[in-house]
């Protein structure tokens, strides 16, 4: 579904990128795992047209993605939940899950998504009213998850959803996301410093290092590779 | 011994103290009005534009030649509110856009630059022949009694157009999709781009209406101080400090720091103790009580604090 091959990408002078092919089937989970600094960040941003690539094309859906506009790959079923959330803070739970609708016209169906993601996450409807700035931080991340599937994805990009988040809480996501990528079939591209939890939810994984990809294999594999444990695993 | 004063105590003339404070109810809804302008573009764009008041000037001088041509006094009105909204929404597109991520300094000089600009061209078009022009009101000057105050029609006219503006504007950024757009926009353009918004458009659009608003102001001032390339200066002065009176990211601010000043320039411009000085005062000491409010509250009176979490 996600072709990704041979990006190359930089901030200004700084090469972040230097030639990374990574793909991601249609309905399966894809993690991206690695250290800080890594370009795992990057290559979602490039997926999502916030970053021009100076090298390499993206193809979703057998079309070619990588010089379009933000707005536009959203309108072709992509969504990205970015770093640290990126919620309208001052705005309230109930206005941001309307903008991450943006792209939609249909007012029953944004209305019934609203009721279904809240049934995920009970603190949607809870919180209504209340400005997303003065949500706790796994709150926050349910929101900016449930934001992200407001536009009705076929691929979901998640940068560290698990990031500063308690392990009950982040628990509570991955079983989440599991349960949308299994019943609605939502394609997940997935970025974590969580190895182990990401590892025991995706299928796949791609270890980055310094801009390039370094391992790739099944997750039972990678889980059992010795320095992908040393690294990542801690054993 | 301060002993003659220009004008009996308030309580000795209700009906002067009266007339004073409604008419500057009236001209703080101008203030108010461009104000309004004002903190709507620095919320949308973080940019203060100077050049607020001659956008509004540049569009008063063609419609002041439209109502010579015979057009009805509202026809004009509806077609420089339409041309303000096209020129603010040009100027962000071609002007403003490329330097929006620059640093601030370079958007202040671009924005002086156009106030400069624009006051030489209208100048260079307009001003060849005799000034100033006279600007007629769709309202008309006629006396009219409120309570015990008597008060022009074009006053009150004023007074209910900036109550309607405010009542869309209201309306337009909280009750309606694209309202919510620009507010998402203002707050986080990125996370914006991630929703599908067009951001590029969404600030184009602040700038058209900022525009719009500012015209509107200008063809509603111009009957008053008449028509030259400078008339809007002092409105420009006024509605600044109303908007920093107010909080420079606040609407609701903008339209108060406006009642505010309008009141206020008109009662120091009336009771003021003429063996010091005279009403010509007025506008420095409205100015000084700016000040001394931002002394205490430098964010404005409904601003807020930038917090920045660490």
């Amino acid at each position: 579904m996600l072709k990704i091959e041979g990006i190359e990408a930089s901030y200004g002078p700084v090469k972040a990128l230097h030639g990374v092919t990574i793909e991601v089937p249609e309905g399966g989970v894809v993690t991206l795992l690695g250290p800080n600094g890594a370009g795992k960040t990057t290559i979602l941003r490039v997926v999502s047209g916030l970053l021009r690539p100076s090298a390499g094309r993206v193809e979703f859906d057998g079309r070619r993605i990588d010089r379009r506009s933000a707005e536009a790959i959203v309108t072709m079923g992509i969504s990205h939940v970015p770093e640290g959330r990126q919620l309208f803070d001052e705005l309230t739970v109930h206005e941001n899950l309307m903008l991450g609708a943006y792209t939609r016209h249909d007012r029953d169906g944004i209305k019934s998504d609203i009721k279904r993601l809240s049934g995920y996450f009970p603190i949607l409807e809870e919180r209504r009213q209340q400005p997303a700035g003065s949500l706790s931080g796994g709150e926050q991340q349910q929101l900016a998850v449930a934001r992200g599937l407001m536009s009705r994805p076929r691929l979901l990009l998640l940068d560290e959803p698990s990031l500063g988040l308690a392990p009950l809480v982040s628990r509570d996501i991955f079983r989440m996301l599991r349960q949308v990528n299994r019943e609605e079939g939502i394609t997940i591209l997935l970025v974590e410093q969580d190895a182990m939890s990401a590892l025991s939810f995706a299928e796949y994984g791609y270890v980055v290092e310094t801009g390039r990809i370094v391992i790739e294999d099944a997750s039972d594999k990678l889980k059992e590779d010795e320095n992908v444990r040393r690294a990542y695993l801690g054993y | 011994m301060i002993e003659v004063f220009l004008a009996p105590a308030p309580w000795n003339d209700p009906q002067l103290f009266g007339e004073q404070v409604i008419s500057g109810l009236a001209t703080g809804s101008i203030y108010a009005l461009l104000a309004l302008a004002i903190v709507l573009i620095y919320r949308s764009t973080d940019v203060v534009n100077f050049a607020q008041g001659e956008m509004a000037m540049f569009v008063t001088f063609p419609m002041w030649s439209l109502t010579l041509a015979g057009f009805p006094p509202w026809t004009v009105i509806f077609i420089g509110i339409a041309l303000g909204f096209a020129l603010g929404g040009f100027i962000e597109r071609t002007i403003i856009r490329p330097v929006e991520n620059k640093p601030p300094l370079s958007v202040v000089v671009v924005t002086l630059g156009l106030f400069v600009f624009l006051n030489s061209i209208a100048t260079w078009i307009w001003a060849q022949g005799e000034l100033p022009k006279v600007f007629s009101t769709p309202f008309e000057f006629n006396s009219v009694d409120v309570g015990v105050a008597r008060v022009t029609t074009h006053s009150i006219g004023i007074f209910v157009v900036a109550l309607i503006i405010m009542g869309v504007l209201y309306l337009l950024f909280n009750h309606t999709k694209l309202g919510l757009g620009m507010r998402a926009t203002a707050h986080n353009p990125a996370a914006s781009r991630l929703m599908g918004i067009n951001v590029g458009r969404m600030l184009m659009l602040g700038w058209a209406l900022a525009g719009a608003v500012g015209a509107l102001v200008g063809m509603l001032v111009a009957p008053i101080t008449f028509l030259f390339p400078g008339f809007m200066l002092a409105v420009l002065l006024y509605a600044f400090a109303a908007a920093v009176l107010g909080g420079l990211d606040s609407p609701p601010g903008a339209i108060v720091g406006g009642l505010f000043v309008g009141v206020a320039e008109n009662l120091f411009g009336t009771y003021t103790p003429s063996d010091i000085f005279g009403p010509e005062m007025k506008l420095p000491l409205t100015l000084l009580l700016l000040v001394i409010v931002l002394l205490f509250r430098p964010q404005g009176l409904f601003g807020h604090v930038q917090t920045r979490r660490v």
